[in-house]
């Protein structure tokens, strides 16, 4: 569980959206701009399919918790808690994509 | 993108590397660049847009009962942010800041203006009437080739900011400028 929510939102946060080459090598414009699209057109697909695994592993945690018998001295979990949960996760999401955009701009 | 095109702003004297490379020609009177400043720009605004919109098909999640063309992607937001809006605006910006030195670099060329604004036979007219013997020619010859050393010394890269800008198509023309010139001269040595 956790590999599929924390692991995932880590390796997507270091996503690298551009295509630089680090030797010393110069580039046409067009050659350039086809580089990144080609590049980015990859990992944005890459992004998609992580993101929509990482959601349905936030409900697949929900579901757990849930479906847990808990001892009948402890309080049910309320639906606010669960809201806050998936909340939470929803926004780490849009964090790791923010810091995965801003870095490659930078 | 930002840091190799326009370089750290706390290491304002390392050295970037060159990422673009751009002929400088001669297009009838005057040196330019070709890719244009402006082409260069394009270009890392493409790409910069390109990034930006690397999450265009990343969908914002509670979603899951919204039809899918109307679903919001998380780029929605990204691109609002105060952040990515200042990263852009500088990007757009990057080769502004290398206009001038450009220009002044293009400027240089002008010295030899007088390749293509006069006619060589014009010249040579003139040059008879001030009834040159030999010696006068050859000395007029011999500048000739002392310019066109000078030419050819023109380094063949020069640095401007991310740019590398390439000289042997303005150091052929000119070089091949100065040639018809001493053809002209050279031909009426002997009459």
């Amino acid at each position: 569980m956790e590999n599929r929510i924390e692991n995932n939102l880590k390796a997507l946060s270091k996503t690298v959206l551009v295509n630089l080459p680090t030797d010393s090598a110069t580039y046409t414009l067009d050659d350039f701009v086809e580089m990144q699209s080609v590049w980015i057109e990859d990992e944005s697909k890459k992004l998609k399919s992580k993101n929509y695994e990482v959601e349905q592993a936030v409900e697949d945690l929900i579901q757990t918790i849930c479906s847990y018998t808990l001892d009948q001295h402890v309080e049910a979990i309320s639906a606010e808690e669960i809201q806050k949960l998936s909340k939470y996760y929803s926004w780490s999401m849009y964090q790791a994509l923010l810091h995965a955009t801003k870095y490659s701009l930078n | 993108m930002k840091e190799r095109i326009c370089g750290r702003r706390n290491l304002p004297k390392q050295v970037l590397k060159p990422f673009f490379e751009v002929d400088v020609r001669l297009d009838g009177s005057q040196s330019v660049l070709k890719p244009s400043l402006q082409e260069v720009q394009d270009a890392i605004n493409k790409a910069a847009s390109h990034v930006l919109k690397s999450t265009k098909k990343v969908q914002l999640w509670f979603q899951k009962d919204v039809p899918e063309e109307e679903k919001e992607p998380f780029y929605n937001w990204i691109a609002k942010d105060k952040e990515i809006v200042k990263v852009i605006l500088l990007l757009t910006g990057s080769i502004q800041g290398t206009k001038n030195s450009v220009s002044k670099f293009l400027e240089g060329f002008s010295t030899y203006s007088w390749l293509w604004t006069k006619k060589p036979e014009d010249d040579l007219k003139r040059f008879r009437q001030t009834e040159p013997d030999l010696d006068d020619f050859e000395e007029k010859l011999k500048d000739f080739d002392l310019k066109n050393g000078q030419i050819e010394e023109i380094q063949s890269t020069h640095q401007i900011g991310a740019l590398s800008l390439k000289t042997i198509g303005v150091k052929e023309a000119l070089s091949n400028y100065l040639f018809q010139w001493k053809l002209v001269f050279s031909k009426d040595i002997h009459k």
